[in-house]
């Protein structure tokens, strides 16, 4: 308890600086002050460790309930989809052209949901570090002409042209494909949404300048652009709720967040450029494939 | 030959959904709403090939598999797994299993189908594969609707 000897002389008597003791009842005062604090000190350690241990069983237990809530919704969900596509694909009578319609919108619908479930699943994991992938070889080429196939139709029913451009000779990269996929098509799905009819949307493949052993992909499109001041925000999570001007522009707004770190755990970069009225370019790069690199280690199935 | 299809599936919406499908393609159907039931059942019809959800109640669908797959009558019977789970590890546990398939859900009806149509009409490698205990080849297809991956065969 008392650690520090403490001398007196008349000097005590004279105040030297603030917070030092000149007498022995200011010392002993002193002391059980810094006992006292000590102790509190001691007892919100504590406390705070407790707190923290708490979080964490809150988050993995949110975790759980996320990946329940996601199977209890999409069980309803799966049965829901199937009978409609059972129905348009005429195994319950002829349908006519306004009902295929809609029912096709129905599916879309059913489908969306599905992402957005997704979506919350992925997010939870980055927020848990439990988001992994298992990158292999792959030609980014094809990876890129199916994203770009996939988003075609609902591009042609925007009235946006969508097309892309490959670097000839492009080397395999090492990715996780189902990832890069989802990046893609979350980053044409942004285009898209942003992009009125008339527009266009150009996806690139090709060398990085700036690093020669990466490949890098942009996504460029002819929307309304992002003001200076949300440029810096908007791969954060919940960007779309904190957003100034509460436009609702659909989603989830976690599409950028997933992709950012989809990109980060493959030791790539993803950015954008802007202006406003212009357009956006969102690009990331990925690593390229080097069969002869010894520090790369390839998952074999 | 009209093949036999078991679906075990707890759902019954889905269950009469994959009962439409499969029925139209000209199959037929016995379903099985839990682990127990599955079992009976397997033994009693003898399946051509076993579609299975993952969680069930009174068990999951790889312990389903491998108990109607280490029955005598049932060996090498082909399982094809659907689940809505997204928890990491299931699709390799399949791939583990022998799995002719897994499926997300809600999964696509066609490439379904085509895995099917795909296990049932391959030749039983008996002669090639002695050790394994089912047909080893899995088509790797994810149900995700908006998926651009095709369907696949993964060695």
């Amino acid at each position: 308890m008392k650690k520090e000897e403490v001398v007196h002389t008349s000097m005590d008597y004279i105040p030297q600086r603030p917070g030092f003791p000149y007498s022995l009842g200011q010392a002993m005062a002193q002391v059980a002050e810094t006992v006292q604090f000590h102790a509190e000190l001691t007892e919100q350690r504590r406390q705070l460790e407790q707190t923290n241990q708490e979080l964490h069983r809150r988050n993995a237990e949110l975790q759980s309930f996320y990946h329940i809530l996601s199977h209890e919704l999409k069980t309803p969900l799966t049965a829901a989809r199937e009978f409609v596509s059972i129905v348009l694909d005429g195994l319950a009578g002829t349908l006519s052209e306004t009902q295929r319609e809609y029912l096709g919108l129905v599916k879309d619908s059913c489908d969306q949901i599905t992402l957005g479930l997704d979506d919350l699943l992925d997010a939870t994991r980055v927020d848990t570090g439990k988001l992994s992938i298992a990158p292999r070889p792959t030609s980014m080429a094809r990876v890129v002409s199916q994203a770009v196939a996939a988003m075609d139709l609902t591009a042609r029913g925007k009235g946006v042209r969508l097309q892309q451009v490959m670097a000839s000779q492009l080397p395999d990269a090492l990715i996780d494909e189902r990832r890069i996929a989802q990046v893609l098509v979350n980053l044409l799905s942004n285009a898209l949404k942003f992009t009125p009819a008339g527009g266009e949307i150009t996806v690139r493949v090709g060398d990085d300048p700036q690093r020669p052993a990466d490949i890098r992909v942009s996504v460029s499109d002819t929307g309304r652009g992002i003001p200076p001041a949300e440029l810096g925000r908007i791969f954060d999570q919940l960007y779309q709720v904190r957003r100034d001007d509460a436009t609702v522009q659909g989603g989830l707004g976690l599409g950028l967040y997933i992709s950012q770190e989809v990109i980060k755990l493959h030791g790539g970069e993803i950015w954008v450029e802007s202006t406003v009225e212009k357009g956006s370019t969102f690009s990331f790069t990925v690593p390229q494939y080097r069969a002869c690199d010894p520090s790369v280690h390839v998952s074999q199935e | 030959m009209t093949h036999k299809i078991l679906v075990v599936e707890d759902d019954k919406n889905i269950a009469l959904a994959l009962a439409v499908r499969l029925r139209a393609a000209g199959y037929d159907v016995i379903t099985a709403p839990d682990a127990v039931l599955a079992v009976s059942l397997a033994l009693k019809h003898r399946p051509d090939l076993i579609l299975l959800d993952l969680l069930m109640p009174g068990g999951n669908g790889f312990l389903v598999a491998e108990r109607i797959q280490d029955l005598e009558a049932m060996l090498g019977v082909p399982c094809i797994f659907l689940t809505a789970s997204k928890q990491p590890g299931l699709r390799d546990q399949a791939r583990r299993l022998g799995a002719a398939g897994f499926f997300e859900k809600p999964y696509d009806a066609e490439a379904l189908l085509a895995t099917i149509r795909a296990t049932l009409e391959a030749p039983a490698d008996e002669g090639d594969l002695p050790d394994a205990p089912i047909r080893t080849w899995i088509i790797d297809e994810t149900a995700d609707p908006t998926s651009i991956e095709p369907s696949g065969v993964i060695a």
